[in-house]
């Protein structure tokens, strides 16, 4: 299959997932998935990097080899890093396990959710923590928890949050300022826990 | 936690803060205790830069609010844990008065 067809179909994916029809994210995700995996793994292996490399830049890096930009509205746009998000937090929860980082014990782990998940070759207990207090976080404020997701993990804007969940601008804002709050809060309780 | 007690946290939280810090005391004052802990845990954990920060003092039924304007205030509890005195250096001592149902009427200043 050539890029080109490649592109014209993942675009047409990303379209009829748009649409409507869920099947059509099974099939994106298992195109797009491995191709962000392996972009992920091939910057956090390489020693020589700088390795502060935002998934944002990785995000719209995918996002212009898999899709032809010039068919896709920016709506369709929003949904596809949405996607992304969520891939890019399990990829780097998978790459912190592998390289055998550990949730408790030692010194407190720093979060700090204004900035953008980045990847690096170093072990990231923030991470772990990170993703296990956003999951207990989704069981009660699942739509708290996705704006946490896409800010953080794929450095979604506001704007483009607003088009992935379908949402005011107010709503992000306040979803982002309380799940926020939620997760500093259970995260410091996590740290007290654990000396 | 069910999802009502959460929605319930969601409301007081962004009431809390989309007040000012006079209309937050009488916000959280009107609030059973349980609530209010939980709001003003969270607010706690946003105290940085000109964020209000909280200090709990569970002991003494204290909270003391140090704010924006690097006013202090401090509440004094009563013993059903409601906020029955507000201090602050800049008009005195606020009183919250409760009617039998321990609902707040009246803050009053002398």
């Amino acid at each position: 299959m050539s890029i080109g067809a490649s592109s014209a179909e993942i675009t047409g994916l990303l379209k009829s997932w748009n649409s409507g029809d869920p099947a059509a994210l099974d099939r994106l995700a298992e195109r797009v998935y491995p191709e962000l995996r392996l972009m992920a793994r091939r910057h956090m292996k390489n020693e020589r990097q700088a390795n502060t490399l935002q998934t944002t830049a990785l995000v719209h890096e995918v996002y212009l080899r898999l899709v032809d930009v010039t068919k896709v509205e920016w709506r369709e746009r929003a949904q596809f890093f949405a996607m992304a998000a969520q891939m890019m937090r399990r990829i780097l929860v998978d790459a912190a396990r592998a390289r055998g980082a550990h949730k408790r014990g030692g010194s407190a782990p720093q979060v700090n959710l204004d900035e953008i998940a980045q990847l690096s070759s170093a072990p990231d207990r923030s991470i772990l923590a990170l993703d296990e207090a956003l999951t207990a976080f989704s069981q009660i404020a699942p739509r708290q928890a996705k704006v946490v997701e896409l800010r953080y993990f794929g450095g979604l804007t506001e704007e483009e949050i607003v088009a992935a969940l379908k949402i005011s601008p107010r709503t992000v804002r306040r979803d982002w300022d309380l799940a926020k709050a939620w997760l500093l809060r259970e995260l410091s309780h996590r740290i007290e826990r654990s000396t | 936690m069910t999802p009502e007690r959460f929605q319930q946290i969601e409301e007081l939280y962004h009431a809390a803060r989309e007040s000012t810090a006079d209309e937050r005391a009488v916000l959280l004052a009107q609030t059973e205790p349980e609530l209010r802990r939980e709001i003003e845990s969270l607010l706690a954990g946003r105290g940085r830069g000109d964020v209000e920060k909280y200090k709990h003092q569970l002991a003494s039924w204290k909270t003391e609010v140090v704010g924006q304007l690097r006013k202090t205030q401090s509440f004094q509890y009563d013993s059903s844990g409601n906020g029955a005195s507000r201090r602050s250096p800049d008009n005195g001592v606020l009183t919250y008065h409760y009617d039998p149902l321990n609902r707040l009427s009246t803050p009053t200043i002398p």
